[in-house]
């Protein structure tokens, strides 16, 4: 019953809002020459990007998933100073950020002594046996979502925007939504547009509104 | 308030839908995933990048080089190596190869087909069966498709060790062999330059498609075919009795009874002779000729023989040998090849000296021979490499009682076919793609294939199962003799190689250090340069051998009697059948017919009358060795009195082929000629399921694909105004008319891109490399037989196909369409959902997430565009590896179609603002014009432009004006797709240019001389006026 009173609500937003909008954005486009627009109108009713409408993953905010080693991203960060880079090496560079090779974490702990620790001795026990670790996964994309981690990375954006304040995390633990609003909400005002593409700023946010930047 | 129009109301509406569905479905819960890393990361692996290897295509014997993109472990695309003299471009069977590495029935391991064995075992099984037989006095043998390389060479050094060898294959070069051995005393093949020829006669060679060699030879005639490339368009004329893929573009036909075509060739040297004086060393022969009596006999009109050789003796030409349809073995091939004597084209487009040849070449005699000894109970062990002999043995062969008298069968292939016995060990030898192998069809072409991928089966590579076959035979009794092609360093103890060799990549390696290997390189570096670059090409020597031969001794064979209609067979996109169990081969509509999953019998429209056959009728092909019933379709470009039967179905196994048609290779006897037995044709009233994916079979007198003139076309090169292509038109009311040009949108903004199209119909031979090449790039299905006769196919490019003369015009026309991606589209307009509209780089985007399948858009696209999804199509293991992870896979209710692979458009601007960034890096300001992807990387950015052959296909940026696609876009040969509706399309097609076409448009005149000869052919009654029409369809 609290569902159907939702949807219904929902749809009457929608017409509401969703007809104000596309108005408001049509006598915008005639007024402002440097506005680009895909296609022949703005397509795109902002009411699509509700929360509450949209199905992606989830909900807004996910609990901890229990990981096959209790990781502390905590102790590596903050306490060792560790930069997100050395063990995530492809974030900047690839289309998955990755989680490192198991060899990536014998490189240190190798050295390490395992003695009481049982995260660390099952670490040992992964590698020993040559084992993959099954890492659960946190963020989690849509498979007919293209993101490219690079993209973003090299764009300027801090890790934390996103991932939340994973260097006070133990187990890393998804704080946004992933939604398509939430994607769409950064594409249209994040600060490192202007600082990356100057007097072209206009153009690229209204590239970074086409349904093809991002689905496949 | 704004104006809530229909429009508007459609897309609240859907929305509201979507919010109902989406506030019911909140708490959907998308299945928890793993993350899986390495445990160590391979070196220059990155999740994600895909990796690009230069290797081989081992789709057939000619050596191809391709490049292979891995990504995340599994190659998932293959394109033609730009490195090899024949790239880029690939054809349909490289990407077939590539489908057939995933195959559903590839099995797991070595197995006896009772249980799986380990190759230890398997192994030891096939040496100790080995021993056994040279124990018992039997011989070992070897029957197996052409192979060059190392392969060859470790099959030479097998043959010293008594090892007994047969290469054949069905569309093989034995008869061509043997024609140029005694013709000019060489051991090799020639090689035909098609580049230069102003006429190029063909009698029945498939040199645009199943020939061996056959890209280089497309590229060729492309070029030939080019007015812009050297001035002049080639005129092919083609003498057999049906035309094929390679023949429907010939401007010229002529029929000759079948099997009398060398009486056509003789008579046709002949006149050749006279014409130019020849005085060479067969000029002796030609007195022997009688040209009245052969054209009787032959069937062709004398005056249509002077025609030919009038043609041929005007200027460069080449005159092409047999092939399938035509039996080019029965002295056809001596006859061309005395034409090119004649013609003086030995050394210039007829080469020898190349050593040209797919290593070791069998006749059928030896095949036979060798399965009669098999019968015999002579042959102990019998390696099959890639051969399904029992399928392809003509009816009077038992080969499955031969093969099982045999102690031991060993099958080298990756799943089993109908020559799979009881006593049959299957040895999965694995892809092309998964092994170490090479080729080398020429003295100065060596081409590399490595590895791209890890085996997906339990399967050893070929070379290394044949080295253990190798070390099992005995020492060898002499130091052997190998060269089957003049290789220029002295010849390596290949057996002391062999011997020692651990594996086959050491072998490999070992002999392309001893033979390709410049003395002056260092090993180690020029290794690594042959590995990156997949090929070593040196400057191929020609030479020009004296004329030794004879005139064809055998009398070809006379009209075929004991039957009323000469049945000849051709390959289509099977080939001979090795692709018979690759679903995306079987669905790839054959150029002529259109057909697909089976096998048909093509005869002409008035045999069908004569028969009586209604629609849906079978027809019954009766010979000496049996009858087949299979559909049939009435081509007009069939000789009267003949069938046509295509080859490559009827197989028993396969989880694809089995069940498909029927095999008219068994209505065949004895020496397995394709061409020219007799057969009779009966009506047999049924459904025979044959449906045609082209309705039409001509334009019914619209232009579509558009002819033009050749002094047309060559006065009219690129920088030239206006247009010469007459373009339809629809009937309008004179009210429109005189409003002029009215668009019903606004203007689409393209601040950076417009993506755009050319696609050269005057290039494109309908090969169908673009359709497979699409379908694998972009996950697209096959769909089967019963949804495709539905019209369900998914194939985002449609390659129609239009008869358009008649007789010895046969004017055969072919279009790829795909979306158009028209900046005024028709589809977007009627979306109630937003799901595909115009975006910034000019493409007509597709969301798949938004759609619901109103299938408006499909309705309102003239070009017929747009495919809907009637299923959730199904990739059955293994096909699933093979799916490209840049995109994703559509589900049931959602439309599809053409995004000019926007995953590969995403790629290369997100390397070029990687490129940008790095810049900024080091202090350079950064923006949007430094992340324009040059023209050279857009030009075959497309999967299709890739595969594309013949560069029919180019694609790139509208807005740069300097783009090949802009250049070759704007001659006057262009225009776009039904321009006359004004979608602004951005694929723009190239008239053809045919020597039978009357001229469009009056002459300008200006800048070419009135030097180019010939007559000029009528004026049309009907002339456009060509500015008039060239603004109609300009580009806004």
């Amino acid at each position: 019953m609290r569902q159907l009173t939702r949807a219904t609500l929902s749809f009457a937003l929608t017409m509401g809002v969703g007809i104000g909008l596309a108005a408001a954005n049509a006598a915008e486009t005639a007024s402002d020459e440097e506005t680009f627009t895909i296609g022949m109108k703005n397509l795109l009713p902002p009411a699509l990007f509700d929360d509450n409408l949209v199905v992606t993953v989830g909900q807004p905010q996910a609990e901890a998933k229990p990981q096959p080693i209790t990781f502390p991203h905590g102790r590596h960060v903050t306490t060792l100073g560790m930069d997100c880079n050395y063990c995530h090496s492809n974030a900047r560079k690839g289309v998955h950020a990755g989680v490192p090779a198991t060899s990536v974490c014998m490189g240190c702990h190798a050295l390490i002594d395992t003695t009481d620790r049982p995260e660390l001795v099952k670490l040992k026990d992964y590698w020993d046996k040559g084992e993959v670790i099954p890492w659960e996964k946190v963020h989690d994309l849509p498979d007919y979502v293209y993101f490219s981690h690079k993209r973003h990375a090299i764009a300027g954006l801090d890790c934390q925007e996103c991932h939340g304040q994973v260097q006070d995390m133990t187990v890393n633990q998804r704080v946004s939504s992933l939604k398509m609003g939430w994607c769409l909400d950064c594409h249209a005002q994040h600060p490192s547009i202007d600082e990356n593409y100057g007097t072209k700023a206009e153009l690229r946010r209204a590239e970074l509104k086409d349904c093809w930047t991002c689905h496949k | 308030m704004a104006e809530f129009n229909r429009r508007d109301f459609l897309k609240a509406g859907a929305v509201a839908t979507t919010a109902t569905a989406a506030a019911c479905s909140y708490d959907y819960v998308v299945p928890q995933e793993k993350v899986l890393p390495y445990v160590v990361n391979p070196e220059n692996v990155q999740p994600g990048l895909a990796n690009y290897y230069a290797s081989l295509c081992n789709g057939c014997a000619t050596a191809c080089g391709l490049v292979a993109r891995n990504k995340d472990g599994r190659v998932v695309g293959v394109e033609g190596n730009p490195d090899h003299p024949s790239g880029p471009g690939l054809c349909t069977r490289g990407h077939f190869d590539l489908v057939a590495t995933y195959s559903p029935d590839r099995v797991a391991g070595p197995t006896d087909r009772t249980a799986t064995l380990s190759w230890d075992d398997a192994q030891k099984r096939v040496a100790d069966a080995i021993t056994a037989a040279i124990a018992a006095g039997k011989s070992v043998a070897w029957l197996g498709r052409y192979r060059s390389g190392s392969v060859a060479a470790l099959l030479d050094v097998a043959a010293a060790r008594g090892m007994r060898r047969v290469n054949w294959e069905l569309l093989g070069v034995d008869g061509l062999l043997a024609a140029a051995q005694s013709a000019y005393g060489v051991n090799e093949l020639p090689v035909y330059e098609l580049e230069g020829a102003k006429t190029i006669v063909s009698f029945g060679h498939d040199f645009l498609h199943t020939a061996f060699g056959s890209m280089a030879m497309a590229k060729g005639w492309a070029k030939a075919k080019d007015p812009s490339h050297d001035g002049f368009v080639t005129r092919l004329v083609a003498v057999e009795p049906r035309l094929g893929q390679s023949s429907s573009q010939a401007d010229h036909w002529f029929a000759a009874k079948p099997g009398t075509e060398s009486f056509a060739a003789l008579a046709i040297a002949r006149l050749c002779a006279d014409a130019n004086g020849y005085s060479g060393p067969a000029a002796a022969l030609l007195a022997a000729v009688d040209v009245a009596a052969y054209a009787t006999s032959c069937g062709i009109d004398e005056s249509k023989l002077k025609q030919i050789a009038e043609w041929l003796a005007a200027g460069s030409s080449v005159v092409l040998p047999g092939g399938p349809t035509t039996d080019g073995g029965g002295g056809l091939d001596v006859a061309t090849l005395l034409c090119n004597e004649v013609l003086g084209n030995i050394g210039k487009s007829v080469q020898f000296g190349r050593g040209s040849r797919p290593g070791h070449i069998s006749a059928f005699a030896e095949v036979k021979a060798l399965l009669d000894d098999a019968a015999a109970g002579k042959v102990g062990v019998l390696l099959l490499d890639g051969l399904d002999i029992v399928h392809l043995a003509p009816a009077d062969l038992d080969v499955a009682a031969a093969l099982a008298k045999c102690d031991l069968v060993v099958q080298l292939a990756n799943e089993p076919d109908d020559s799979s016995g009881a006593n049959t060990l299957l040895l999965p030898t694995g892809s092309g793609l998964e092994q170490w192998s090479d080729a080398s069809t020429e003295a100065a072409l060596h081409v590399l294939g490595q590895p791209a991928m890890v085996p997906i089966k339990d399967s050893r590579g070929l070379g290394d199962v044949l080295l253990s076959v190798v070390k099992a035979l005995p020492a060898p009794p002499a130091v052997i003799e190998t060269a089957t092609v003049a290789l220029s360093p002295p010849t390596p103890d290949l057996d002391g190689m062999a011997g020692s060799a651990a594996s086959f990549a050491d072998f490999l390696k070992a002999r392309w250090l001893t033979l390709v290997k410049p003395a002056d390189a260092d090993a180690a570096g020029w290794w690594r340069e042959v590995q990156a670059k997949g090929v070593v090409a040196t400057k191929p020597t020609v030479t020009s051998p004296a004329w030794i031969g004879a005139l064809p001794s055998d009398a070809p064979a006379s009209a075929p009697d004991g039957g009323d209609y000469a049945l000849v067979l051709f390959a289509s996109h099977l080939a001979d059948g090795r692709w018979a169990n690759v679903p995306w081969a079987q669905e790839l509509p054959d150029p002529i017919s259109t057909y697909f999953w089976t096998t048909w019998a093509e005869i002409s429209p008035a045999t069908a009358q004569r028969l009586g056959l209604a629609e849906k009728d079978l027809v019954k092909i009766t010979t000496g060795q049996g009858s087949i019933e299979v559909g049939w379709f009435g081509s007009p470009a069939v000789a009267e009195g003949t069938v046509a039967v295509v080859v490559g179905n009827g197989k028993k196994t396969g989880k694809y082929a089995k069940g498909r048609g029927a095999n008219p290779l068994k209505l065949l006897s004895g020496t397995l000629t394709l061409s020219a037995s007799s057969a009779t044709l009966t009506r047999v009233v049924g459904d025979s399921g044959v449906h045609a994916l082209v309705g039409n079979m001509n334009q019914d007198g619209r232009n579509v694909a558009v002819n033009v003139n050749v002094e047309d076309a060559i006065k009219n090169l690129v920088g030239a105004a206006g247009s010469i292509v007459p373009i339809h038109h629809l009937p309008t009311d004179p009210r429109v008319e005189a409003a002029g040009p009215v668009d019903m949108y606004p203007e689409p903004q393209h601040p950076t891109y417009r993506f755009a199209m050319t696609i050269d119909a005057n290039a494109c031979n309908g090969c169908g490399a673009c359709q497979i090449a699409c379908a694998v790039e972009n996950n697209t299905p096959f769909v089967g037989p019963d949804q495709l006769r539905k019209g369900r196919t998914m194939s985002w490019i449609r390659m129609d196909r239009f008869f358009e003369g008649k007789g010895e015009n046969p004017d055969i026309r072919y279009l790829p369409v795909m979306c158009q991606h028209c900046a005024h589209a028709p589809c977007e307009g009627v979306c109630p959902v937003l799901a595909t509209y115009h975006n910034l780089d000019g493409l007509n985007a597709m969301i798949y997430n938004r759609c619901v399948g109103t299938r408006y858009c499909a309705n309102n696209c003239p070009y017929t565009a747009r495919r809907f999804n009637y299923h959730s199509w199904e990739w059955p293991e293994s096909y699933h590896l093979m799916l490209n992870p840049d995109l994703s896979t559509r589900e049931m209710g959602v439309m599809e179609k053409c995004t000019f692979c926007v995953q590969r458009i995403r790629s290369a601007k997100d390397l070029h603002r990687d490129v940008a960034f790095a810049e900024r890096e080091v202090g350079k300001p950064v923006n949007m014009r430094q992340n324009e992807v040059p023209d050279a990387e857009l030009r075959k950015l497309t999967a299709c432009a890739a595969a594309c052959p013949t560069d029919a296909i180019v694609f790139g940026n509208w807005n740069d004006d300097k783009s090949t696609v802009v250049k070759k876009g704007t001659t006057p040969r262009a225009y776009t797709l039904f321009g006359e509706l004004n979608t602004k399309s951005a694929v723009h097609y190239v008239a053809r240019v045919n020597h039978n076409q009357p001229a469009n448009v009056a002459h300008h005149g200006g800048g070419h001389g009135e030097d180019h000869g010939g007559a000029k052919p009528d004026a049309d009654k009907g002339t456009h006026g060509a500015d008039a029409h060239g603004a109609a369809h300009e580009e806004g």
